[in-house]
């Protein structure tokens, strides 16, 4: 029996493959190789100042740009133990809700659910599905020119400052955003119910471990201080190292990692798994009425976390703008570059991001970063060698595409991780 | 509908990089299904499964080459395209990541992000060999450039649509600091701060310096830089040489290093 092989994994960000290598029916391993050459931006960005820094480690991904210069950001001020006013945490908040909206519907529209349909793109749904496609597009034209207003640009704005924004925008500016959300949430809710209903394949089920970022004061959100793992265990960010053991592999230019020896999930599906009874309003209601064990086991699961994330976007959006219109505009705070070291964490749209920072003589002298990708990878591979296992059992004629499917469901960010599916069969 | 008999065939590419020049054609939402339906998009493996491909009409690549199986794809490509553009800083200049002939720097690099214990693994054959990262243009020919970190519509459009119309786009000689002008900008370098402006290829619409933030350069330099006199107005204002130079290194890549390797000092 010969080797599987997704050469190039399409539709995910970057540059990967998944190889299967079978031997005498059986499935010997499982590598979703990373291809994206090596960029080595913590070494990079050493000898820079800070301010340099965030401008480049934004670079390291296009599409969840915002988190990584956000999480440099805080990392940054809590090295130098900035604190800036309300106002600009709250702008800093929606603007990362504003990358959730751009991320997730590019992912579950564009990258995912075309394959539900058998279809290469999302533009090849258009004439059976137009009205859908153009309300994805909407949604995502939305999220990106959010992120306009308040990076400056839809990729690497320069306008989030250590210490403020370059440009607060106006009230004015806020409420048509506000007001949108509102209508635009209408159509991921009944989106939600369409995807619900589509086959959620059982071939890729095994347990997991999940962690994600703890919001403060019991509620949903993207970021905290803390990190949840689904042992009921909990440590603080500044722990990351043990949480992630990040290790090299030779079929990867993207780093592995594992926790207790085991491999673990994070993204949109581990938050649910671990504070999704958090969630208020319509979103807590579509997690209520669809949410069941077997999210547990099955990644696939993901692309409805994540459409159950966006429709909490839209709502917690016009509540976000409510609480920042009255707050007075604060200019940047300038402040003395002392040495310092700090980790902060973000969850960016694929999972917990993580940013460390030292800073000596006004320079950053050593870097760490650690993206969802690195650390959800191992677990990628496990759940294709589950399916690989059960698929090539059954002579599947779609194994390749279904393995691909998995990969996708993770939402992968490559050029994040470097620092995905072949099947070889012997 | 009217429709052409044939359909330019289009690749859309990417190497190292952070997938922002092929994602910001998937931001330019007002425009995307015409770019889709306009051309015949053969490869675009971020947006639709994989196709093989012999011929493109119009190579659109982005990221910069970092791996030898890159550099073996990448003359792939060129063999198979008619026009090749470059799209964004990564692949015009090497981008942020790039090393060119620094050999001990990236040999660094290396040890500091993959090094256990200072040793960097053998990787395999099937990722390739890395690479010290370098613009598309120091091993292929490319016929147009598309700049910036990521590219802006308001370039890739007008040279995207004259490329699939059979048309010769045109370049744009100029560089940010022309741009802040028409904005109505107050100027940072006349108010003692620093800002790349000068030396900086336009086509972004002076964005940062309208939103009251430096340019820092991410479109890489433009052709006509005079980084003698930039280097002199930045130190004037309080940079060192040496600030001045890592900043203009920053985005600046291959032909940044050109320039100012081949400067007195």
């Amino acid at each position: 029996m010969k080797d599987l092989s997704v050469e190039v994994i399409a539709r995910v960000e970057g540059d990967g493959g998944i190889q299967v290598i079978v031997e005498n029916n059986e499935v010997k391993d499982v590598l979703v190789d990373i291809f994206e050459g090596p960029r080595m931006i913590e070494a990079l960005v050493r000898g820079k100042t800070i301010h340099e820094d965030i401008s480049l480690v934004a670079r390291i991904c296009a599409i969840c740009t915002v988190s990584h210069r956000y999480v440099a950001i805080k990392s940054i001020e809590k090295a130098l133990k900035v604190e800036v006013s309300e106002k600009v945490q709250l702008l800093r908040y929606l603007m990362h809700l504003a990358e959730y909206v751009e991320s997730h519907v590019l992912h579950v529209y564009f990258l995912a659910v075309p394959d539900f349909f058998r279809q290469p793109s999302a533009i090849a749904l258009l004439p059976t599905h137009q009205e859908t496609v153009i309300e994805a597009v909407t949604m995502k034209k939305y999220g990106t020119e959010l992120m306009k207003l308040l990076m400056g640009r839809k990729i690497h704005g320069e306008n989030p400052q250590i210490g403020g924004f370059g440009r607060i925008p106006t009230n004015e500016e806020l409420d048509s955003f506000a007001e949108k959300a509102v209508e635009y949430k209408e159509w991921i809710s009944k989106f939600i119910d369409v995807m619900a209903t589509l086959d959620i394949p059982d071939y890729c089920e095994r347990e997991t471990q999940f962690m994600c970022c703890n919001p403060p004061n019991g509620n949903f959100g993207f970021e905290g201080d803390s990190i949840l793992i689904s042992t009921g265990e909990e440590y603080p960010v500044e722990d990351y190292k043990k949480l992630t053991n990040e290790r090299v592999v030779s079929h990867s230019y993207a780093k592995r990692s594992k926790y207790n020896d085991k491999p673990f999930s994070v993204g949109a599906l581990a938050r649910l798994v671990l504070i999704g009874d958090r969630l208020t309003g319509e979103a807590k209601e579509k997690f209520d009425k669809y949410y069941n064990e077997k999210w547990k086991l099955n990644p696939i699961y993901n692309n409805l976390a994540q459409a159950i994330e966006i429709l909490w976007a839209f709502e917690e959006i016009p509540r976000l703008i409510e609480k920042i219109k009255p707050l007075p505009d604060a200019e940047i705070i300038v402040s003395e570059v002392k040495d310092g070291f700090a980790t902060a964490a973000v969850e960016a749209p694929r999972g917990i991001l993580y940013h460390t920072y030292e800073i000596k003589d006004q320079k950053i002298i050593n870097a760490d970063i650690i993206t969802p990708t690195a650390q959800f990878l191992d677990d990628v591979e496990q759940y294709i060698k589950v399916a690989a296992e059960k698929l090539l059992k059954e002579d599947n004629p779609d194994t390749e595409l279904n393995l691909e499917m998995i990969a996708r469901a993770y939402d992968p960010c490559i050029s994040c991780s470097c620092h995905m599916v072949k099947l070889v069969k012997k | 509908m009217w429709q052409r008999e044939k359909k330019p065939i289009v690749g859309v590419f990417g190497f190292s990089g952070c997938a922002g020049d092929q994602l910001a054609i998937l931001h330019m939402e007002d425009e995307l299904i015409d770019f889709f339906t306009s051309a015949d998009i053969k490869f675009f493996h971020m947006a639709q499964s994989h196709q093989e491909v012999d011929h493109v009409d119009v190579a659109l690549v982005e990221g910069s080459i970092n791996t030898t199986r890159q550099l073996k794809e990448l003359k792939e490509i060129r063999e198979k395209a008619d026009v090749f553009v470059a799209l964004g800083t990564c692949a015009t200049h090497g981008g942020i990541q790039f090393l060119g002939e620094n050999e001990k720097e990236f040999k660094e690099r290396m040890e500091y992000v993959y090094g256990n214990d200072g040793k960097v693994p053998k990787f395999m054959d099937l990722v390739g060999d890395p690479l010290a990262a370098r613009p598309l243009s120091d091993y292929i020919e490319v016929d147009f450039v598309v700049p910036g970190c990521p590219i802006a519509k308001e370039n890739l459009v007008p040279i995207y649509t004259k490329l699939i119309s059979g048309l010769k786009p045109v370049k744009y000689p100029y560089s940010v600091c022309l741009e802040c002008k028409y904005q109505g900008n107050d100027c940072f370098l006349l108010h003692g701060k620093y800002c790349l402006g000068p030396i900086t290829a336009a086509g972004c619409d002076a964005r940062c310096p309208s939103l009251n933030v430096p340019c820092v350069g991410c479109f890489g330099p433009f052709e006509a830089a005079n980084y003698e006199s930039m280097i002199d107005k930045l130190k004037e204002i309080g940079l060192t040489e040496e600030d001045a130079k890592r900043k203009i290194m920053m985005f600046g890549g291959s032909a940044s290093e050109k320039a100012l390797g081949g400067m007195k000092k």
